[in-house]
C-alpha cells in the first residue's frame, strides 16, 4: 500500500516519543520519501529543520500542512489518535486517502477515523518489522506539489510583516527560540493562544523539548509541570511560556520554585485577555467579549514578592536583552511580555469545519490598510 | 523486623527507582510523612495538590520515568483530579498516592473522606484502595508496572463499575487502555501502625 501510493503523508504523534521510535520514524520517512505532519504532542519527534517535516497539522496547523493531508492518497498515522482538533470535520477528512494506523491502544483503532490497515503494537517494534520491507521511492512530484501548496503562506506570516512598533507574541517566541536553540532547552507551555504560537514559531529539534497539555487542555499546567521537568532534568534550560490567564491559576507554585531553588525562566505572554476564548468570541460570537478581559496584577511585582528576578517588556527591541539577561542569571526569572492585546492565531480551522476550510491571516496589504 | 505500612511505602518507591516525589501533607497521609525521614527520597513541597500532579506529569514527560505525586484524603485527593485527567489524556505515566480515612469510617462521611476511587475511575488506567499493609508492596509493584508499561490492565483488575463509565459508553466498548497511563493508590494508613510485615 505504501509502495503504490503517489501522495502519502505520515501523521506523527506523541507515541513516537513515548516509544522512543525517533530514529525508526526518520528512517521510514527518508527511505520512502514521505513528508511528515506532526500533532502538537508529536512536535520534536522529527527535527523541525528536517526537509520532510511539514510542521504541525490541525486546527492551528499551517495551511499547506492541512491541504497536504486533504490531497493525500495515503495517511500513515503513527502513534496518534485522530483527535478532533487534528481532523476537523470527519466527513470531509482526507476523502481520497487510504489509512494505515499504527497505535498501541486497540481502543483507538476505528474510534474516530475508519482505517484500512490497523497495526496494534509498540511503534518502535512495528517500524522495526516494517523498515526492511520499505523500498526507496522517488516522490519529488508530490513534494513539489506540497511546495506549491505553501503558496503565499510565507508572505502572510507575521514574522514577515514590517516592524510596526507593536510587540507580537509570535516575535517574542521566535526571538526566544533564536536565543535558546541549540542548547538543551525544554519549553513548557500552558493552554491557549501562546501555546499555538509556541508550536508555530518555536522550532523543536529534539523529542521531549516541548511539554504541553494537549488532550485535556489544562490551563495552569505550565508552571507546575516545569518544576517537574527541572527536577527530572536539572541540566536542562527550562522555559515556561504561559498566558496571563493560565499563569494565575497555579502561580502559587512560584513559592515551590523558590523553596526548591530551581532555575526556571518564566515568559508570560500577557495580552490582558483570555486570548483564545476572546478569539472565538471575535470569530463566532460577534466580538461579544464577555468575561474575557482580565484584570491582572503587576506580574513583575508578584515575582519580586517571592524574591524572583523580574522584568517587564513592552517593545520588541527589549525582547532579546531580557531573554539574554534571564539566561545568564543563576536563579529563577520572570519576564512579563506585554504583547498586542487583540492578536489572533492564524490559520484557524473552526470547530467542526473541514480541514481545508481555514480562516487565513489577512494578506499584508489588508493588514497595513487596517493599521492606517 | 517489623515495618509499618508507611516505611514499606517509601521502600517500595525507592525500589522503583523514585528519587523525587511531589506532595502536600494532611491528616490521613501523615503517617507516611512521618516515615519520610528514614527515606532518601526528596520530597518537593507544593502549594496545591493540582500542582503536585502536574509536576509528576512534567517529570514523566521530560524523562520517560514515572512521576509520583502525594496528597492526603478528601480535598487533597480531589484537588488532584485535573492533573490526573491531564496526564491520562496525554498518556503520561504517573502514580498518585493519597491517604484515605480508616476502613471502619469508610462510607460514613468522615472528616476529609471522599470516594476518590469512584471519582477517578474514568480518568485512571487503574486504581487501588489498599487497606492492609501486607498488600502494599505487591500493589506498588503492580501500580508502577501498569503505569509505565503498555500492558493492558488485567481483566480481574477492572471493577464492574468501569463498564458503566462515560468513556466506556462513548466508545461502545470496554475501555481497557493499553498505553502508559495513571495509577492511583489510595492508602489507608492507620495512626497506630502495628501491622506486621515479615
Amino acid at each position: 500500500m505504501i509502495h503504490s501510493s503517489k501522495r502519502p503523508v505520515i501523521l506523527l504523534g506523541h507515541g513516537a516519543i513515548v516509544s522512543g521510535a525517533i530514529r525508526e520514524v526518520r528512517d521510514l520517512a527518508e527511505r520512502a520519501g514521505i513528508p511528515v505532519a506532526l500533532t502538537l504532542l508529536g512536535l520534536g519527534a522529527l527535527p523541525a529543520s528536517h526537509p520532510l517535516n511539514l510542521g504541525m497539522m490541525g486546527m492551528h496547523g499551517e495551511a499547506w500542512v492541512n491541504h497536504t493531508i486533504q490531497e493525500a492518497d495515503l495517511l500513515i498515522a503513527l502513534g496518534m489518535r485522530f483527535d478532533d482538533r487534528v481532523t476537523g470535520n470527519l466527513k470531509t477528512y482526507a476523502p481520497n486517502a487510504k489509512k494505515i494506523h499504527v497505535e498501541i491502544d486497540p481502543c483507538e483503532i476505528n474510534k474516530n477515523v475508519k482505517v484500512d490497515v490497523a497495526l496494534v503494537g509498540d511503534l518502535r517494534e512495528v517500524l522495526h518489522a516494517m523498515l526492511p520491507k520499505i523500498e526507496s521511492i522517488d516522490r519529488s512530484d508530490w513534494l513539489d506539489l506540497i511546495d506549491r501548496l505553501k503558496g503565499d503562506s510565507a508572505v502572510r506570516d507575521i514574522q514577515n510583516l514590517p516592524d510596526s512598533g507593536h510587540l507580537y507574541a509570535a516575535h517574542v517566541i521566535n526571538d526566544l527560540w533564536r536565543q535558546a536553540r541549540g542548547s538543551n532547552t525544554v519549553v513548557v507551555t500552558d493552554v491557549g493562544q501562546h501555546q499555538m504560537w509556541e508550536a508555530q514559531y518555536y522550532k523543536h529539534e529534539e523529542p521531549r523539548s516541548l511539554i504541553t497539555s494537549g488532550g485535556l487542555g489544562t490551563m495552569g499546567f505550565a508552571l507546575p509541570a516545569a518544576i517537574g521537568v527541572k527536577v527530572a532534568r536539572p541540566e536542562a534550560e527550562v522555559w515556561v511560556v504561559v498566558g496571563d490567564g493560565g499563569f494565575q491559576m497555579t502561580m502559587c507554585e512560584l513559592a515551590t520554585i523558590v523553596q526548591e531553588n530551581l532555575k526556571i525562566n518564566i515568559a508570560i505572554i500577557n495580552n490582558g485577555f483570555l486570548g483564545m476564548v476572546r478569539q472565538w468570541q471575535e470569530f463566532f460570537y460577534e466580538r461579544n467579549y464577555q468575561a474575557t478581559p482580565l484584570l491582572n496584577p503587576d506580574f513583575a511585582k508578584v515575582a519580586g514578592a517571592y524574591g524572583i528576578q523580574n522584568a517587564t517588556v513592552t517593545q520588541r527591541s527589549q525582547v532579546v536583552p531580557a531573554v539574554q539577561s534571564a539566561r545568564q542569571h543563576d536563579g529563577p526569572v520572570l519576564i512579563n511580555f506585554q504583547v498586542e492585546q487583540e492578536d489572533t492565531v492564524y490559520p484557524m480551522v473552526a470547530a467542526g469545519a473541514a480541514l481545508h476550510e481555514m480562516i487565513r491571516r489577512p494578506s499584508p496589504i489588508v493588514e497595513t490598510a487596517a493599521d492606517e | 523486623m517489623m515495618k509499618t505500612g508507611a516505611q514499606i511505602l517509601w521502600e517500595c518507591l525507592e525500589h522503583e527507582g523514585v528519587t523525587h516525589v511531589f506532595g502536600y501533607p494532611g491528616g490521613a497521609i501523615l503517617p507516611a510523612y512521618d516515615a519520610l525521614k528514614y527515606s532518601k527520597i526528596h520530597h518537593v513541597l507544593v502549594r496545591h495538590e493540582q500542582g503536585a500532579t502536574h509536576m509528576a506529569d512534567g517529570y514523566a514527560r521530560a524523562s520517560g520515568r514515572v512521576g509520583v505525586a502525594v496528597a492526603t484524603s478528601g480535598p487533597g485527593a480531589t484537588n488532584m483530579v485535573t492533573g490526573i485527567a491531564t496526564a491520562m489524556l496525554d498518556s503520561s505515566p504517573i502514580v498518585c498516592i493519597t491517604g484515605q480515612v480508616g476502613s471502619k469510617l469508610i462510607g460514613s462521611d468522615a472528616f476529609q473522606e471522599t470516594d476518590i476511587t469512584g471519582i477517578t475511575l474514568p480518568i485512571t488506567k487503574h486504581n487501588y484502595l489498599v487497606t492492609r499493609a501486607d498488600e502494599l508492596a505487591q500493589t506498588m509493584r503492580e501500580a508502577f508496572y501498569v503505569a509505565s508499561s503498555a500492558a493492558p490492565a488485567r481483566s480481574s483488575w477492572i471493577s464492574p463499575r468501569m463498564r458503566n463509565s462515560p468513556r466506556a459508553s462513548s466508545t461502545g466498548k470496554l475501555r481497557n487502555r493499553s498505553c502508559q497511563g495513571i495509577v492511583l493508590i489510595f492508602l489507608r494508613l492507620p495512626r497506630n501502625m502495628k501491622r506486621r510485615w515479615s
